[in-house]
């Protein structure tokens, strides 16, 4: 029997804000699905849409990036820059057929265990919804 | 390593050490020294040891050493060749865009994406999906959407398309095209050129198309030169070359600016298509075209290649070129997607070039009688 789909997602997360809200939804204990896998980066404008690329390149099926919210960057503007990329990110994935909901941006504060969680729930609710990537691979 | 072969295959045991090559190199000059001659030397005197990875990196692969070399000495497909080799050995070049482009080329290769590649088209372009004339639109749409008004490719499909329909001509669009492969091929990724090769070369052989028109000189290049099995009724055009062929059905209306043309490698020096683009110009009432000093096959490269090695010699060369043009035109005129998005890109925030780049194509379909 062929096993049920276990989407795998890849979670660019800022190291000021969405990684520590990642940090504080696992030492509250809070539960939330294994199938993510985190990348701390400083900030979330470190992220390039050739990064999101190269991780549908390999498998993956959903794409999170998470940052601190508008106005509290530790860099200033680099959500805002974050935004952009995303969008150019989501714009590509639309005309190569991989579709732009496999890319979301988050907004997760440090103190924002709980909303880290359900997050990632959401997200793996949604790609579960849409099926694997396309483009195969064992991520 | 297959040295030997790479070394015979492209006739570098052939240099006798003139040196030429390296004094028409664009990345030679007062600071820097880019030697094909030194590095085909030391190549042939020390085999495998003797290659630079940096160095096979770096060339821009634009020919003008080889259309210097009076031995017939082919650089360029040399470093393709042993850049083929160093990824085997999983040595890349310095990707520019963090890899967007190649990442996009290598996915397309997997077939199993369906795209949505032609959202672009409008209602007041007229294609036809019987037409046995296939506009090959290449990485248009991609360009667009990841360097934004860098970009903007399609507009230059959507003028080669107008341009045709002045002409009588509804060409067919294909919606499962895939990327022509030249990046993948230049950067020694062979086995992706090689699917996407196949991949257009069977989507293109089950149509009943007779003859495939291109704007882009890569694309047209890498069909001409390396796509193997194309059916062999099908024929092959630029569309400077397509248009300059039936340059008296074209009708323009009065420009009066005053234009210079930048030949790109793969249409010049790689295709030896000069004239056709000027004579289109020239067709333009009013237009003036004036040459920069180094023209047609001297032309220089637009500092860039393969999205790759993006650094402060690239900017040079470009900042050095459009410096050039803006002291003797009114704008930049070239037929290559590629050139125009790094020269555009190299003009940003270089409020001193006062000059402006456009594509041939939509220069011409801009100045169409109405
Ligand atoms: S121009 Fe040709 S023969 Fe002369 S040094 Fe260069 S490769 Fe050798
Ligand atoms: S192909 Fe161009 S960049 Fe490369 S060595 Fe020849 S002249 Fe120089
Ligand atoms: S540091 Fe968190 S988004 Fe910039």
């Amino acid at each position: 029997m062929k096993a049920p789909f276990e989407p795998k997602i890849l979670a660019f997360c800022c190291n000021w804000c969405a990684y520590s809200g990642a940090d504080l939804a696992g030492t509250s204990r809070l539960q939330y699905p294994p199938n993510v896998k985190i990348v701390r980066v400083m900030c979330s404008g470190r992220i390039d849409p050739g990064h999101i690329f190269r991780a549908f390149e390999t498998g993956v099926d959903g794409i999170l990036v998470a940052g601190c919210h508008p106005g509290e960057c530790h860099y200033i503007s680099g959500n805002e820059r974050a935004e952009e990329r995303v969008e150019t990110a989501k714009a590509v994935a639309e005309i190569i057929g991989i579709g732009k909901d496999r890319i979301r941006l988050e907004w997760i504060s440090a103190s924002e265990g709980l909303r880290f969680a359900e997050v990632i729930e959401d997200f793996i609710k949604e790609i579960r919804a849409k099926g694997p990537n396309p483009v195969g691979g064992d991520a | 390593m297959e040295l030997d072969e790479a070394v015979r295959d492209t006739n570098v045991q052939m240099c006798y050490s003139c040196g030429k090559c390296t004094l028409a190199c664009p990345l030679t000059h007062d600071d820097h020294i880019y030697s094909p001659r030194r590095i085909v030397e030391t190549i042939l005197a020390h085999g495998e040891e003797g290659i630079s990875p940096a160095e096979m990196w770096e060339c821009l692969t634009c020919n003008a050493c080889s259309t210097y070399c009076p031995s017939d000495v082919r650089f360029p497909a040399f470093v393709r060749e042993i850049r083929g080799e160093l990824v085997k050995d999983g040595s890349y070049g310095e990707c520019s865009h963090a890899g967007i482009l190649h990442s996009m080329m290598r996915l397309m290769a997997g077939g199993q994406l369906e795209q949505k590649r032609l959202e672009w088209l409008d209602d007041s372009l007229e294609t036809s999906p019987r037409s046995n004339v296939l506009l090959f639109v290449g990485c248009a749409p991609y360009y667009d959407a990841v360097l934004g008004e860098h970009g903007s490719h399609t507009e230059t499909t959507k003028s080669a398309i107008k341009l045709l329909n002045s002409i009588g001509i509804k060409p067919r669009l294909l919606k499962d095209e895939v990327c022509c492969g030249h990046d993948m091929l230049w950067t020694g990724e062979t086995e992706t050129f090689e699917n996407l090769e196949r991949i257009n070369t069977e989507r293109i052989n089950k149509s009943k198309v007779k003859q495939i028109i291109f704007t882009c000189p890569e694309c047209y290049d890498t069909f001409k030169e390396n796509y193997k099995d194309l059916r062999e009724d099908i024929e092959l055009h630029h569309l400077a070359q397509f248009l300059g062929d039936r340059i008296d059905d074209l009708e323009f209306k009065e420009n009066g600016k005053k234009v210079t043309f930048q030949d790109s490698c793969r249409l010049g020096r790689f295709q030896g298509i000069y004239e056709p683009p000027r004579d289109l110009l020239l067709a333009v009432p009013g237009l003036e075209l004036v040459e920069m000093e180094d023209n047609r096959k001297k032309s220089v490269c637009c500092g860039t290649s393969c999205w790759m090695n993006c650094d402060q010699e690239s900017k040079r060369m470009q900042v050095e070129r459009l410096e050039e043009a803006s002291t003797i035109a009114d704008m930049m005129i070239t037929a290559c997607p590629k050139c125009l998005i790094h020269y555009r890109c190299a003009m940003d925030g270089q409020s001193k070039l006062d000059t402006d780049v456009k594509d041939l194509f939509v220069m011409l379909a801009e100045s169409l009688e109405p």
